[in-house]
C-alpha cells in the first residue's frame, strides 16, 4: 500500500491554550486578577509576596499558589500572612495548568481579588506555559546582572511587567537600572519596569498600586462592578 | 526542559488524527517549530526518536521545519526578521512591533497509508 501526505495543520498546543483561556475567563468573571510570577531561583518572589501581603494587610484580598520542585518552605513563609497552597512538581521545571487548578480547588477563595502564582525558579520553561494568568510578571534581582533581558528574551517578551528586586544592594553590585531597562525595552518596548526592595519596602507601595490599577482596568474591560 | 511533554502531546495527536481519518501505518510526521517557541528542535527530535518506538511498531520519521521569527512594525509597516531576539524595527527603530511568525508548534502533515478506500473522514 502506498503512503500519501495527509495535511493536518494543527497547533499542537491548541487544547492547552483553550483550557487556559477558559480558566482566565472564569477568574475574570469573579473579578479576580491572576498574576503569574516568574524569575530565576532566589530572585525574591516569595519575599516580594510577603512584602505585598504586609503592605495590603488583608485588603485587597490576595491568595498565593506557590510552586516548587520540593519542600513547602515557601508556603510556610506565606501562611501567616495570606491563604496559600504549595504546589510540588516533583522535578518538573515549570508549573502547568492542571497542577495550578488542583491547588486552586483547595484554596480559600472567598472574596478573593488577587491570585498570585509563584512559578518554579527558572527563566526558561515557565515563559512557554500559559497558566490562565491576566498578567505575567518577571522578577529580576540586582545580583543577577543587568544583561538578563536579552539573554532570556522569551521571559521578558511574554511578561506584562518587570520587577527589579533587591535594590537595597545597588551600592554593592555592578548593576545599572537604566541599562536593564534599556535591554528589557529592546525585547518589549512597552514593558513597565519597577524597582523595589522586598527587604526594606522601597517601591512596594508603587508596585501594589500598579497591580490595583491593573485589576480596575480588568473590571472595566469586563464591565464588572465588583 | 519540556520537550518530552510536547512530544507526548504530539504523538497523542498523531494517534488521534490516525483514528479519526482511518489511517494505517504512519511513515512520517512533519512538524513546524517556531524560532521563538521556546522549544529546541534537536531535543524534540531525540525525544521523538525515543518515544515513537513506544507508540508504533514500525519506524516513524519526524521532519522538523524551523520557522523564522518575523514581525511587522506597527509604526512604519516594515516586515522583518527579528535578529537576536531584539524586537526593534530595522527601518524606523521603533519597538511597537507585532510578531507574525516564529512562535508556532504545528503538526503540519503526516505521511501515512489509508486503511481502506472508503474508511476514514477526509478533512
Amino acid at each position: 500500500m502506498s503512503a500519501e501526505t495527509i495535511p493536518i495543520q494543527k497547533d499542537i498546543q491548541s487544547q492547552r491554550r483553550a483550557e487556559a483561556e477558559a480558566w482566565r475567563r472564569s477568574l475574570t468573571a469573579r473579578g479576580i486578577l491572576c498574576v503569574n510570577m516568574i524569575s530565576s531561583p532566589g530572585a525574591g518572589k516569595t519575599s516580594l509576596l510577603q512584602a505585598m501581603a504586609r503592605h495590603w494587610s488583608g485588603r485587597p484580598k490576595m491568595a498565593v499558589l506557590v510552586g516548587d520542585i520540593a519542600t513547602d518552605r515557601d508556603a510556610q513563609r506565606l501562611a501567616p500572612l495570606v491563604p496559600v497552597r504549595q504546589l510540588t512538581t516533583g522535578g518538573a521545571c515549570h508549573l502547568e495548568l492542571p497542577l495550578v487548578r488542583n491547588g486552586w480547588d483547595q484554596l480559600d477563595q472567598d472574596g478573593l481579588e488577587f491570585l498570585f502564582i509563584e512559578n518554579i525558579g527558572n527563566l526558561v520553561c515557565p515563559a512557554s506555559h500559559d497558566l490562565g494568568e491576566h498578567l505575567r510578571v518577571v522578577v529580576l534581582s540586582v545580583t543577577e546582572g543587568d544583561d538578563k533581558p536579552g539573554k532570556y528574551p522569551k521571559a521578558f517578551r511574554t511578561s506584562q511587567a518587570c520587577v527589579i528586586n533587591k535594590i537595597d544592594l545597588l551600592p554593592y553590585v555592578p548593576f545599572s537600572l537604566s541599562a536593564v531597562t534599556e535591554d528589557a525595552h529592546l525585547v518589549r518596548s512597552d514593558l513597565p519596569v519597577m524597582a523595589v526592595s522586598a527587604l526594606n519596602g522601597d517601591g512596594i507601595a508603587a508596585w501594589c498600586g500598579f497591580l490595583v490599577a491593573q485589576r480596575q482596568q480588568l473590571l472595566r474591560d469586563a464591565n464588572l462592578d465588583l | 526542559m519540556h520537550e518530552r511533554s510536547l512530544v507526548k502531546t504530539l504523538i497523542e495527536q498523531v494517534l488521534e488524527e490516525g483514528r479519526v481519518r482511518g489511517l494505517g501505518r504512519i511513515h512520517e510526521v512533519r512538524l513546524q517549530i517556531g524560532e521563538f517557541s521556546g522549544v529546541e528542535p534537536s531535543l524534540v527530535e531525540s525525544a521523538f526518536a525515543e518515544m515513537a518506538s513506544e507508540s508504533w511498531d514500525t519506524a516513524v520519521r519526524l521532519t522538523v521545519e524551523v520557522v523564522p521569527l518575523t514581525a511587522t512594525c506597527l509604526t512604519c509597516s516594515e516586515a522583518f526578521h527579528v535578529e537576536s531576539f531584539r524586537f526593534v524595527c530595522p527601518r524606523c527603530g521603533g519597538g511597537n512591533v507585532q510578531v507574525t511568525a516564529g512562535e508556532e508548534l504545528r503538526l503540519v502533515s503526516v505521511r501515512a497509508e489509508r486503511q481502506t478506500a472508503c474508511e476514514g473522514v477526509r478533512p
